[in-house]
């Protein structure tokens, strides 16, 4: 019988060691670069991100007002304004506008919620051409792949494979080179865009007070669909507003730091309607569809703060597990920390099935730490590890040791202290022999067990107590 | 009900309550969470010097006038550009040709394309083009050489004193440097889908 194994587990045991290197080495890289970026040019990094937490949170706990003013200024720019239950039901609006618009052919920025709806391969179907613009997407889109990464989407790619695909897709002769490799995808989808008749993109944040999109890019794409096209649709989570203009800068600001270690994305547009009337190119029409998707029941739950989510990226490209496994491993839209949150919540086919992602963890904590809103992850991979429990989800209770007489220990202090004092015995046992017991081995197979100290803080304690008095 | 109602009837349950526990941080607070890069004063040298430094670090270049923009677009060896007829009005720009209409099916018939800048962001080292203030929003962004032209009474200090001007303008867009992209391996290239070579020249 083959041991029972998390999926997760399984996925980072089998892993290509280049996959794992490309992943280790470019979100180290990522995370170094936040950390410089950011702690050199705020005084109180900290405090920034509490204050962009607080203010989504609070975002998030006037919604239905917000959305309201949202939607009233966007209706007042000319916008259209869609609002859609499910990821179907989004697609068939963007299906829909395309319809009356008589339109074959739309260009796409890169948008997690599309990716969500499955809206190309939606869209294919119903016999309309689907491109994606952002470089790395639109490899993942020939390669018949998914991104792996919410901002770096083929961080699992290396030179070689793409230059496979591109020769292999007709953009051009093999090479390795990746400025040649990005030179044919630029005259490649320049046509694409130049003969589209609708631009696709999602959005960073939209403003309540003035129905502002904030969207930005460092490629220029989602800028060059709204330049080459007649009908710009956006599709939005219920959950991306933010109050005012004015806060707009604050999260700019820590986007770019936190996601690349940029001071700024080379292009953030503020859209907030159709083209100005003397402007020669651009969209005369506006659509915005406002999807739930699973998110007004995330925002019922006990992890409602997760819908504070920006998506940076900075949590996955901290956090071990990611850099062990990449982003396939959480077999969602979402990976990493806050795909463990998010993917088993917003999951079409329900909690159980992703159950195992909130385990996915050691509670190490360096997600919270990043995070430009301060989601307390942690804290909520834990709630989701009680859900697990409750529902009796057998995902999440895969190759999970019995913890019987640790919870019995657990309560009773004579006992704990008793466990404490046999503990030292293990510091006498030969390692070979405690590789009897499975838990162990397993454990051992990839570590040194270190010596037994426990006990030591209560003895110091203590010591510490009858020094002072009782006072410590 | 339909899918509007019942977004809002799930997310007025799901927040019922709930209005008065977070406070919205005012406006004021906000601002002081300026990164560094602001500069603390406002004159036009102060502004200018620390645009410089940041749209240099962004890889833009800058040029100080036409003569030296055209040394630079010679050296590139340009055959055909576009312009806003204002904005190369205030350059100056004569001693090459530049054709004062842009169209779609050119789109890589032009080496380099000159528009306005709007305002320009000290903090950030950006220029803001607005799409009242564009002539062309293709041209300026197709072409691998832009030029943007930024009036020098134009400068302010940060993204917010930028976005107080933004008015009612319907498609605005904020350029810090090149098109770029790090998607394969991680490696910098420029030059994706807009222009590989940004440049500003303030007047």
């Amino acid at each position: 019988m083959p041991k029972p194994i998390q999926e997760i587990d399984r996925f980072a045991a089998e892993i290509a060691p280049e996959t794992r290197e490309s992943v280790y080495s470019a979100s180290k890289l990522k995370t170094d670069k936040r950390f410089e970026v950011l702690h050199n040019d705020f005084e109180d990094v900290d405090q920034v991100r509490k204050l962009a937490g607080r203010v989504k949170q609070h975002t998030l706990e006037n919604l239905p007002r917000y959305l309201e003013q949202a939607e009233a200024a966007l209706k007042r720019n000319g916008v259209h304004v869609h609002w859609a239950m499910t990821g179907d039901e989004a697609n068939e609006i963007v299906l829909e506008i395309m319809r009356r618009r008589n339109a074959r052919k739309v260009v796409k920025s890169k948008s997690m919620v599309s990716e969500e709806t499955h809206l190309v391969p939606f869209l294919e179907k119903h016999g309309m051409e689907a491109v994606e613009t952002d470089l790395g997407e639109y490899i993942v889109q020939i390669d018949g792949d998914t991104p792996s990464h919410i901002v770096t989407p083929i961080i699992h790619k290396n030179r070689r494979q793409i230059g496979r695909s591109f020769e292999r897709e007709g953009l051009g002769p093999y090479t390795e080179d990746p400025e040649e490799l990005t030179m044919m995808a630029r005259r490649h989808l320049r046509q694409k865009y130049l003969e589209a008749d609708v631009g696709m993109t999602g959005a960073n944040f939209v403003v309540a007070e003035s129905g502002r999109l904030a969207i930005v890019t460092n490629e220029g794409n989602a800028r060059f669909s709204m330049a080459a096209t007649k009908t710009h649709i956006a599709m939005v989570g219920i959950e991306k507003l933010v109050p005012r203009d004015s806060d707009l800068p604050l999260f700019l600001s820590l986007l770019a730091r936190s996601s690349t270690g940029q001071r700024s994305t080379v292009y953030t547009q503020f859209i907030s309607g159709p083209k100005a009337e003397k402007q020669p190119e651009g969209p005369e029409e506006m659509h915005v569809i406002f999807l739930d998707n699973g998110r007004s029941e995330v925002l019922a739950s006990d992890c409602k703060e997760i819908l504070r989510c920006i998506r940076c990226g900075a949590c996955m490209n901290t956090c071990p597990v990611y850099r062990q496994t990449s982003g396939h491993a959480y077999r969602s839209v979402y990976p990493g920390p806050v795909g463990a949150v998010l993917s088993p919540l917003l999951n079409r086919h329900g909690f159980a099935p992703l159950a195992d992602l909130p385990k996915a963890s050691s509670l190490c904590g360096a997600c919270q730490e990043v995070c430009p809103v301060d989601i307390p992850i942690p804290d909520l991979l834990v709630r989701l590890r009680h859900k697990a429990k409750e529902e009796k989800a057998d995902k999440a209770a895969v190759a999970t040791p019995t913890f019987g007489a640790w919870a019995l220990a657990a309560v009773s202090p004579p006992l704990w202290k008793a466990g404490l004092t046999f503990g030292h015995g293990l510091n006498w046992v030969p390692r070979a022999l405690l590789d009897i017991e499975p838990a162990a081995k397993s454990w051992q197979a990839t570590r040194d067990l270190p010596k037994f100290r426990g006990g030591e803080f209560r003895s110091w304690l203590k010591s510490k107590r009858q020094g002072k008095g009782g006072k410590g | 009900m339909n899918a509007r109602e019942q977004i809002f009837s799930k997310i007025k349950e799901a927040t019922q309550g709930l209005e008065e526990v977070t406070p919205l941080p005012s406006s004021e607070e906000i601002r002081s969470m300026r990164p560094r890069q602001v500069p603390t004063a406002g004159d036009f040298e102060t502004l200018a010097a620390n645009f410089s430094q940041r749209w240099e670090e962004a890889h833009g270049k800058q040029y100080a006038d036409w003569s030296e923009l055209l040394e630079f677009l010679k050296s590139k060896e340009v055959k055909r550009g576009y312009a806003d007829p204002q904005a190369a009005e205030l350059l100056g720009a004569s001693g090459l040709p530049i054709e004062f209409e842009y169209k779609r099916a050119d789109v890589d018939a032009f080496d380099f394309s000159i528009t306005m800048a709007d305002i320009g962001v000290a903090e950030t080292g950006s220029v803001v083009l607005t799409d009242r203030g564009t002539s062309n929003r293709l041209a300026a962004l197709a072409c691998w050489i832009h030029v943007a032209v930024l009036p020098r009474q134009k400068l302010v200090a940060s993204l917010g004193d930028a976005m107080e001007l933004m008015g009612d303008d319907p498609s605005i867009i904020v350029v810090t440097g090149p098109s770029k992209t790090a998607d394969i391996e991680g490696v910098l290239i420029e030059g994706v889908h807009g222009p590989g070579i940004q440049i500003c020249v303030i007047v």
